[in-house]
């Protein structure tokens, strides 16, 4: 026999595929798959009730401990919501594993069973059905008992299939019913042997034979032998069109903590079960041996009289559906929103990797976005003391420092000044490449591409140099002692030491000058000192901060030239440290439409990565973030929450990036309603789910 | 997306009188015959009563209860019985005979690490649980050396 490998499987929501075509597709690939087995192998379901206590005792915990009296406020009204959560719902957590008697390479057979269905596959050891030691029981009935004391260990009782009935099963009938009874069970579907095709014909055509010879000599009716002549005639049509003929056995473990609550969950499951396959519920011997279904033990050692019954792959895959039902993971990480048809709440810690894993949301303007985006922030903060800094051009803002009782920075044309010659970067080079940067912004064309324009960036490069070698040191070099956009003119005037240089030198600085100094367009937000404090002032924890745009609306690039000195700033202090921070960029796409700055997004993209600084763009549609060199944000972002996306569909069905997505994937994103999202982690799952916020968020957010 | 479960296609279901097929009928006749012929012989009084009564009995056991035969299904009953009494009274005359019989004691006592131990011990890592370290670091693991480390046996 073949070395027996053991995955687990995480289950993926069926809410995905919830369509005709979608149950159809996933029934044909589980059918794919199951054509190829060659040797034994073993699916099994763990089910066991959950609940939400982890969550509440570490929100308890992180209460107490935290010096923060806003902090803790906000944990215990998220603790009050959690216990609120967990009294008015039964929640299970569901794992799937498959054992496969196979010589393959394992990595191979999880990559294969991967794409098959869809999901994550690992090899892993399977969790134990119990743990310690356990004893048969014959009375009342025959059942495992832990031996000495219990600790909270339950009682057992298995079954195993012995017959199924001609009857219709589906995605949804018999086994999902199974796994919503709220108690603890598991399910194991045992494939002792696939047919050679050969084989399986060969023997399917002896039996219509023999019922054949049976029937021509009858006289009365034998309506059983037709309907077996008929149902071999099906199976032989379906094994020629591809499928393999399995033999097959279903077996229930079913836990309870008492044997009178056993007794009724055996009935129960018998009963529940019964339309479609007869369980026996094994005594004696029998008991101890089915204990191997659970287990990676091949259905030979097991030594259990032979019960099988024969499915094509294509009824085998329906066998399968647990998969399909997602339960609740873990509780650690935050709450991102409630699984849409299960209902259980997801929690996704970001934070595990050492690097931070940036999020690209999207969604057409009153979806939700907004509202979510606000009470992410404020669960991470609140759960995990992620501070925030949010940028959004909208205005509201104003609830979240409101909220949270924090200084709502509001960009101003008139009110606000931010001198582009801040100091933002560490060394000389790059600061004076950002200060170009903003300039060529201003100006609205690139100093690079022809020769003029090579010959005034490097003009601008050295008037520049010439302001910042003035300082000592340029981290010392404080808003207050920064060069303003009038001195900068005035140096670049009389650069050049050719007339033609020259010419070219004042020529820019007029240029620059008639835009940002004296009455030019930009002279009141970007020539003078800086008046929002920006700097990190010593503070080794900068609180929450919220930066809004709207002021700035009626001019996109005074707008694009504030989000980018803002993100400039962050940036600067993300590189001093790494403690976990997230900034949020609400309408990106005002920032990434200048070709100079969206360079400069991506660069404090990789930036924050690797200091722990995760960044959040939010947009209205996703073909922005696939577009050019915006796309190395988008690959840079492996979170994407994507609500309503009516209007932007093509790159969900044409990008390479969403080859992941099925037809009834792309017809959810099509049609989210509000405060409905596709969570879409790479290498983690996909997420049909809805925004679910406590009592305070409404209150604090309802309005946004 | 359905599918409607079959027949058993590998099975001939067997034709019988009264839901019993003959095959078991033919036993039982058998059964009961061969116990009047041996019983005629010693207490022929009682022959006919105790074949019919075998008979009846062979129908009866060989009759399908959880898709076992019952008397298999009884055998192993009985056998758990005895693995009980002989895994709690280990000296008692019952005791002796399981052990006599060799039968597997160990199956009523079950650890849970023994019965679920995973197949193999050299699981790879699950890569779900990498860490990424954002620098290389001594304490990461990680440590950057001037030249290539010389090999022992080449000293």
């Amino acid at each position: 026999m073949s070395k027996v490998r053991t995955f687990l499987i995480e289950p993926f929501d069926i809410m995905l595929h919830a369509t005709e075509d979608g149950v159809q597709s996933l029934q044909a690939r589980f059918a794919t798959w199951l054509r190829t087995l060659n040797t034994p192998a073993r699916f099994v379901c763990w089910q066991m009730p959950a609940t939400l206590d982890t969550k509440i005792n570490d929100l308890s915990r992180q209460a107490k401990e935290t010096g923060d009296a806003q902090r803790a406020q906000l944990l215990m009204e998220y603790r009050r919501y959690y216990e609120q959560l967990d009294d008015n719902a039964e929640y299970q957590r569901a794992l799937c594993g498959m054992a496969v008697w196979s010589d393959q390479n394992p990595r191979a057979l999880a990559g294969g069973m991967g794409s098959s269905f869809d999901t994550l596959v690992v090899e892993g050891a399977w969790p134990a059905l119990f743990e310690g030691k356990y004893e048969i029981r014959d009375a009342p009935f025959w059942h495992l008992a832990p031996v000495g004391r219990p600790g909270g260990r339950p009682l057992w009782a298995l079954l195993n299939s012995y017959e199924f009935a001609p009857a219709t099963w589906n995605f949804f009938r018999p086994l999902p019913p199974l796994l919503r009874l709220n108690f603890p069970l598991v399910l194991s579907i045992d494939i002792p042997k696939t047919y050679e095709r050969n084989s399986a014909i060969d023997a399917l055509e002896g039996i219509i034979q023999a019922y054949e010879v049976h029937l021509s000599g009858m006289r009365g009716e034998d309506s059983r032998s037709v309907q077996r002549v008929v149902d071999c005639r099906k199976a032989l049509s379906e094994i020629n069109a591809g499928d393999a003929l399995h033999l097959v056995q279903v077996s229930v473990a079913i836990a309870a903590d008492d044997l009178n609550t056993l007794r009724e969950r055996v009935a129960t499951v018998v009963n529940e079960t019964r339309a479609w396959f007869s369980l026996r519920h094994e005594v004696g011997e029998l008991l101890a041996r089915s204990l191997g279904f659970f287990a990676a033990k091949s259905t030979k050692h097991i030594g259990l009289p032979d019960t099988t019954w024969p499915v094509v792959s294509r009824e085998l895959a329906l066998m399968l559906s647990p998969l399909g039902y997602r339960k609740l993971s873990g509780t650690t990480g935050v709450l991102r929103g409630e699984a849409v048809g299960a209902a259980y709440p997801i929690f996704h810690d970001s934070w595990r990797d050492k690097r931070a894993t940036h999020e690209i949301w999207v969604g057409t303007s009153g979806f939700g976005k907004t509202f979510a985006n606000n009470c992410y922030l404020t669960r991470e903060y609140a759960e995990n003391g992620v501070p925030f800094d949010l940028l959004e051009p909208m205005g509201h803002g104003k609830h979240i420092a409101e909220a949270f009782g924090l200084p709502w920075y509001v960009m101003s044309a008139k009110a606000t000044k931010l001198n582009p010659q801040d100091v933002m970067f560490p060394t000389l080079i790059e600061q004076v490449s950002h200060t170009t940067r903003i300039y060529e912004t201003v100006l609205g064309r690139p100093l690079s591409g022809g020769q003029r324009q090579n010959l005034e960036r490097g003009l601008l490069g050295e008037a520049l140099e010439t302001l910042y070698k003035g300082f000592s040191r340029l981290d010392r070099v404080t808003p207050d002692v920064t060069p303003t956009c009038d001195v900068v003119c005035d140096v670049l005037s009389g650069l050049g030491e050719k007339d033609t240089i020259r010419h070219i030198a004042r020529d820019l600085a007029d240029e620059i000058a008639g835009l940002c100094t004296g009455s030019g367009p930009w002279a009141q937000f970007l020539n003078g000192m800086t008046n929002v404090d920006l700097t990190r002032g010593g503070r080794d924890w900068i609180r929450p901060r919220v930066f809004s745009f709207h002021e700035l609306e009626s001019d996109p690039i005074l707008q694009a030239l504030a989000y980018t000195q803002v993100l400039s700033a962050i940036r600067r202090d993300s590189l001093i440290d790494e403690q976990p921070r997230i900034i949020a960029v609400d309408e990106v796409y005002r920032l990434m439409r200048h070709p100079s700055l969206l360079d400069f997004l991506i660069e404090a993209a990789k930036t924050f990565r690797t200091r722990r600084k995760k960044l959040v763009c939010i947009d209205q549609q996703m073909s922005i973030f696939l577009a050019g060199k915006a796309r190395l944000v988008f690959e840079n972002s492996p979170i994407r929450v994507v609500f309503s996306q009516r209007q932007g569909m093509n790159v969900f069905q044409e990008d390479a990036a969403f080859q992941h997505l099925n037809q009834q994937h792309r017809d959810i994103i099509a049609a989210l309603p509000r405060f409905h999202f596709v969570l879409d982690i790479q290498d983690e799952g996909l997420w049909y789910a809805r925004s679910v916020a406590t009592p305070g968020e409404l209150s604090r957010f309802s309005t946004t | 997306m359905a599918a409607d479960f079959k027949s058993h296609v590998l099975l001939r279901d067997e034709k019988g009188v009264f839901g019993i097929p003959f095959k078991r009928l033919l036993l039982a006749g058998v059964g009961g015959g061969l116990t009047y012929t041996l019983l005629s012989l010693a207490v022929p009084g009682w022959s006919i009563l105790v074949a019919v009564v075998t008979g009846i009995a062979i129908v009866v056991l060989t009759g399908l209860r959880g898709g076992i035969p019952l008397w298999n299904r009884l055998v192993y009953r009985l056998r758990g019985t005895l693995l009980l009494i002989a895994v709690r009274f280990p000296r008692s005359p019952i005791g002796r005979l399981t052990e006599m019989l060799e039968l597997p004691t160990d199956l009523v006592r079950l650890d849970g690490a023994r019965v679920f131990a995973p197949p193999t011990g050299d699981l790879e890592i699950d890569l779900r649980e990498w860490v990424t370290f954002a620098h290389a670091r001594e304490e990461d693991g990680l440590v950057f050396v001037d030249e290539p480390l010389k090999e022992a046996i080449h000293e």
